[in-house]
């Protein structure tokens, strides 16, 4: 035999293919995110602050709201009356409390804040 | 007739490219392992200051003022506890004992006016921003803003 030729190998091929995949499958972990719990702080921080002082009208509350999250929007509902703040997003964030009344009546103080 | 002597080194072409393959891969992994340590280590000492102050804030705002912490919350005499998120004006404390990444501290009032409550070295960026709803006696809401940067 004297005429040259080269060995293609598919072994090697489908070696490197394999970790290859292998590799790339190694998926980075999710980055350390505190975000969503200062979210959960904040409208707590507002529940918190309406309930102390006795719950305001939804106008000054729509102005705390904008003040606690500048760049977010959300909805804030007292007893079933939902106002919109901005556009509705997405992956909403409920935060709520129960109040009692005089009359013995519970209602409910509802915050919303849109994560995306 | 030739024979195997007369030919020389039988060099394998099949080999040689099996093995750089492997080698090139072998590197490319090690290569993506490398950046993904990089980024964690650069991402966690940004994370060690984020949760430092998110959890600072917090007990700031939720806990008293005891030796061992200088908390903000008012005590109510009539509750006979202390009231999270309600800060006595006359009783904030006139200064605070360092923590590590804490850079500055200060109130901001809704009528405009604010007040510093503490304030540290300069310390290295980046820093993080937190803002806390709270109601201070006599002077109704408030920001709680605190700025907490690297060592």
């Amino acid at each position: 035999m004297t005429s040259k030729g080269f060995y293609f190998s598919l072994e090697a091929l489908l070696g490197f293919a394999v970790l290859a995949l292998i590799v790339l499958s190694v998926a980075p972990s999710p980055g350390l995110d505190l975000r969503l719990l200062y979210t959960l702080q904040k409208q707590h921080d507002l529940l918190a602050t309406w309930l102390a002082e006795g719950i305001p009208e939804l106008s000054e509350m729509e102005s705390d709201f904008r003040r606690l999250f500048p760049d977010a929007s959300g909805a804030i509902a007292v007893n079933g009356a939902r106002v919109e703040i901005g556009k509705p997003g997405r992956n909403p964030l409920l935060t709520s409390a129960h109040v009692s009344s005089s009359d013995g009546r519970l209602g409910e103080l509802s915050l919303v804040v849109y994560a995306d | 007739m030739t024979t195997i002597n007369e030919k020389g080194v039988l060099f394998s072409m099949d080999a040689l490219l099996a093995a750089l393959i492997a080698l090139l891969t072998a590197a490319a992994g090690l290569l993506v392992l490398f950046h993904l340590v990089l980024d964690q280590t650069h991402s966690l000492a940004g994370y060690r200051v984020q949760r430092e102050g998110l959890l600072l804030m917090d007990a700031l705002v939720k806990n008293g003022s005891t030796a061992d912490f200088p908390g903000l919350a008012a005590y109510s005499a009539e509750r006979r506890r202390v009231t999270p998120h309600l800060l006595g004006e006359s009783s904030l404390p006139a200064s605070f004992r360092p923590f590590s990444s804490l850079q500055s501290l200060t109130l901001l009032y809704l009528d405009g006016g604010e007040r510093l409550l503490a304030e540290g070295p300069a310390r290295n960026p980046p820093c993080y921003v937190y803002d806390r709803g709270v109601l201070v006696e006599g002077r109704g809401k408030a920001l709680l803003r605190g700025v907490f940067c690297r060592d």
